[in-house]
């Protein structure tokens, strides 16, 4: 099963309450913004993007291969006025990352951006599997 | 003349341990698997000497120290044995073999063990005993690594896979 679905079924839960909410839709762009720039104060999850490398090399030409998974999530906020729950929320994004399990890493990193008055969060969900 | 690459499928850098005695015969030998590297170790002892009529050192060798050092990610079978085996090595395996200090042949395939026709394959071989297991995991990297050194007892020989 592809991690967005269980990242999204968490932060649904997560999310129930609050100035923030989810979407189920991917972050396309609707005309000329993204959906997370149109629909302030709602997060958007992207699909899976997998990199499979190998974590071992072996001299008889074999291997054992490690699957990294990143997903990323935006979500946009005005700058001026933020939610009052903001913080709350965006630790209840973070911490979605533990929803996913039988993986041996699990990270989660937040870079944000401002550009005129609007906010935007950039989540990167990591998983890393063998 | 050349250069040894061991990156085709059929000329390998390869490591047999055999029961003492048993000429590397299949039932009784391991083939070690998942190696990430080999080194083989042949340091000859020196003795230095001064004389009155020469501003440098002379030099004279004594006795070799041979050792073989190898990393590899564990398999079960190989590391705990079978424990139903006739042969003392397939029934104990690395650990086994480690633990009771007993002796083993090994034999190192430089470049496959396979007769491939144009390519000369040498290897090397000895007795010694396995020591040095360190079996390490974390975390970040889930597969159980050990090393193992095989302290070599005695002269290494050389040879040339079927020809």
């Amino acid at each position: 099963m592809a991690y967005r679905s269980t990242i999204l079924t968490q932060l649904q839960t997560d999310l129930a309450s609050g100035n923030i909410s989810v979407s189920t839709e991917l972050p396309y762009t609707a005309g000329s913004d993204s959906l997370n720039i149109k629909n302030m104060k709602t997060l958007y999850l992207d699909q899976d993007n997998e990199t499979i490398t190998q974590a071992e090399q072996f001299l008889d030409n074999g291997s054992v291969d490690q699957k990294e998974t990143t997903i990323n999530a935006y979500l946009s906020v005005d700058a001026k006025n933020p939610p009052a729950d903001l913080d709350t929320r965006l630790a209840s994004i973070q911490n979605a990352k533990s929803s996913v399990s039988n993986v041996f890493v699990r990270e989660c990193e937040t870079t944000t951006e401002i550009e005129s008055d609007i906010l935007t969060y950039t989540f990167e969900y990591r998983f890393v599997t063998i | 003349m050349g250069v040894i690459n061991v990156s085709s499928s059929d000329q390998e850098a390869t490591v047999v341990i055999s029961d003492k005695g048993t000429a590397y015969g299949a039932a009784t030998s391991l083939t070690l698997l998942n190696l990430n590297d080999i080194s083989l170790t042949n340091t000859q002892g020196t003795f230095r000497y001064q004389t009155l009529d020469s501003q440098s050192e002379a030099v004279v060798t004594t006795v070799a120290t041979n050792s073989v050092a190898l990393n590899l990610v564990i398999d079960t079978d190989q590391f705990f044995g079978d424990g139903a085996n006739a042969s003392p090595i397939v029934n104990k395996g690395l650990f086994g073999t480690s633990n009771d200090k007993t002796e083993v042949d090994f034999r190192i395939y430089f470049n496959g063990d396979t007769d491939v026709v144009g390519v000369t394959q040498k290897h090397i071989d000895g007795t010694g005993f396995i020591t040095g297991l360190t079996p390490a995991v974390n975390p970040g990297s889930p597969l159980w690594v050990t090393p193992v050194t095989i302290e070599v007892n005695g002269e290494l020989t050389e040879g040339t896979v079927d020809v």
